[in-house]
């Protein structure tokens, strides 16, 4: 244990000691999710921000618009093609009405909410990559030949790894939620617990990434690019840059496949959309489920030999 | 005294390459083996299978009578390992790093302090046990490097190539430190390829090529596996004009001597006893009418024994 816990603590002097990891885990998800947020509505209590409602709106009638060229009655798709001939103009069959989509009639909508859980999930995943890189630097300095010559259990090596990680992980997470709650008004409108069981499933997630990508790396140089363009695909599937619901129907079907998708589907459902932990239950378990076959794919793949 | 490490016929495949062939060594407490070979030699392969990193296709690692195939972690606390790399946290003070390494072997905090200050004090750090390595010379950096493998007062020390990189003057510091633990009763076993470290610190030396052994033995063993333990260096003006057949000949039927080789205007002359034989062959020489430019002497050295076993420099 003394060594679990010399390690563990080791890991965590590392990190909070460099600064330039701090910036990039801290500091830059802040930045970024305070001007995504402020783009998508901040915190004025409903979506009606400049861009997402006519973002939403024009996608809505050009579907509409597609569907009635397609099968519609003659009559309208005589006045499409009327319009393209410079006939006369068509107007929308249908009128907006800007509602806040929460899930319990009291939250409030505050835009900020979703870019703090987007770039929160993003900055921290690519910590994660770090973290993996980190271990290969360690092999090449010789380091984890040291850890490995004393009489540690692989157990203990690679959990205080996942630990120090998962850890990190929520500190960090943890610092940038209490920063969106003192500076940009997000609240958890839903369930506390909920939200919390979020954050640890998926700090775990992010260290068992990171995990995983020591495991199938070779080099650093080799594995960083490749780590990162993995990361960015899967919080761009995953919602974290601009809400799925805009997605075409069959990339929505694909996000439900990205780890990221349950992080940042559970932060909002526990913070802006205002559920219960009910609905927590879902994405935690998916996140665990990912990062128990992260770490099973990399304890697999993990070359133990010098 | 019973060897600390017992070898036994170790062998290790990567592929299609054999990296170890059957070596088998054994050091005792109070001594120092020096692993002498090439780079490549599987000299590094040979150390990670002693101290566990790597598993051994074949054979038997022995550290105090007790096997290390399944005994790994007993063994481990026996062992310290110093890895050819700087293999030191650059952010974290050296005090914080000796201890670090000492929590893995699981000391007791109370006393962990107070023995990362004593092995910082015997590789000369103690002033600079709160500063952090980046702010260290190479010498300074290769000197924690070792403290962190002594920490748990290991009985066996293996030391991977330690002085890679170091200034003169440091490595003599480093000898002094390796000699103060040799006297101090630990066994330890020290991978070169430079045969100077390993004339000065060991008292037997396993040259090692191409992953088998080629000799074993104690300095004036494998001194005698030479044709001659000393040699005269002579530049003679005029090379082949001067040195000719009849010339060499005639040095070659002297007493004690042992090969007559010329290149150029250089001839080399090995020869049993330098004292006792060097005047001869210079009074030859005289006697020759050859214009005697320089000469030197040179003793037998591990470059020579291993040019004498392999057909190749140490450094090829």
């Amino acid at each position: 244990m003394t060594a679990f816990i010399a390690l563990l603590r080791k890991d965590l002097v590392l990190h909070f000691s460099n600064r330039r990891a701090v910036i990039m885990s801290f500091f830059a998800p802040i930045f970024i999710a305070a001007f995504f947020g402020s783009l998508f509505g901040g915190s004025g209590g409903a979506p009606s921000g400049a861009t997402t409602l006519p973002l939403v709106r024009g996608l809505l009638m050009q579907h509409v618009l597609a569907g009635l060229a397609g099968g519609a009655p003659g009559g309208l798709s005589g006045g499409l093609s009327g319009r393209a001939a410079g006939g006369p103009a068509f107007s929308a069959p249908f009128t907006t009405k800007e509602t806040a989509s929460t899930g319990r009639f009291e939250a409030n909508y505050n835009g900020y909410a979703h870019s703090f859980a987007g770039m929160g999930v993003q900055f921290l995943l690519l910590m994660g990559v770090d973290m993996g890189l980190g271990l290969l630097l360690m092999r090449r300095m010789g380091l984890w030949q040291r850890l490995r010559a004393a009489p540690l259990s692989r157990a203990t090596l690679l959990g205080s790894r996942i630990a120090s990680g998962a850890l990190i992980t929520l500190i960090v997470f943890a610092g940038v939620y209490a920063v969106a709650y003192t500076a940009f008004g997000v609240r958890v409108e839903g369930s506390v617990a909920g939200f919390v069981a979020v954050l640890l499933a998926f700090s775990l997630l992010t260290a068992t990434f990171g995990l995983l990508i020591a495991a199938i790396g070779r080099t650093p140089e080799a594995t960083r690019g490749l780590a990162i363009l993995a990361t960015l695909l899967m919080v761009m599937l995953g919602g974290a840059w601009v809400p799925t619901f805009i997605f075409p129907p069959w990339l929505q079907q694909v996000a439900l496949f990205v780890p990221t998708y349950w992080a940042v589907e559970g932060l909002d459902a526990m913070t802006w959309r205002g559920l219960p932990f009910n609905a927590a239950v879902l994405p935690v378990g998916l996140l665990l489920a990912f990062s128990a076959a992260f770490a099973g794919l990399a304890l697999w793949r993990f070359d133990w030999e010098e | 005294m019973a060897d600390l490490l017992e070898v036994r016929d170790l062998r290790k495949r990567y592929g299609t390459r054999l990296a170890v062939d059957g070596v088998s060594l054994s050091v005792r407490a109070g001594s120092v083996l020096a692993l002498l070979g090439p780079n490549g030699a599987g000299k590094s392969t040979t150390v990670a299978m002693i101290s566990g990193l790597t598993a051994a296709d074949a054979g038997t690692v022995r550290v105090g009578g007790v096997a290390l195939a399944g005994n790994g972690a007993a063994c481990k606390r026996r062992i310290g390992l110093v890895p050819q790399e700087l293999a030191i946290f650059e952010e974290l003070s050296a005090q914080a790093n000796v201890e670090l390494f000492g929590a893995l072997y699981d000391l007791p905090r109370a006393t962990l302090k107070a023995r990362a200050a004593e092995v910082l004090a015997q590789v000369g750090l103690a002033d600079r046990a709160h500063d952090k390595p980046a702010t260290f010379s190479g010498g300074m950096k290769r000197r924690l490097n070792i403290a962190c493998a002594l920490v748990h007062d290991p009985e066996l020390i293996l030391l991977d190539e330690p002085t890679a990189g170091v200034d003169p003057q440091s490595r003599n510091a480093i000898f002094d430190q390796l000699e103060a633990l040799k006297r101090a009763g630990k066994a330890l076993v020290y991978t070169t390829h430079y045969m100077e470290e390993a004339e000065r610190l060991a008292d037997r030396v396993v040259i090692i090529d191409h992953g088998r052994v080629v000799a074993d033995g104690t300095l004036p063993e494998l001194y005698r596996r030479l044709p001659a333990t000393h040699s005269l260096q002579l530049d003679i003006a005029g090379g082949d004009s001067t040195l000719t057949p009849a010339v060499l000949q005639t040095l070659q039927a002297l007493p004690g001597v042992h090969q007559v080789q010329q290149v150029g205007e250089r001839l080399t002359v090995a020869l049993d006893d330098l004292t006792r034989d060097a005047a001869r062959v210079l009074q030859a020489v005289a006697a020759a009418g050859l214009p005697l430019r320089h000469f030197s002497s040179g003793r037998a050295n591990l470059e020579g024994v291993f040019l004498a076993l392999t057909g190749r420099q140490l450094r090829d």
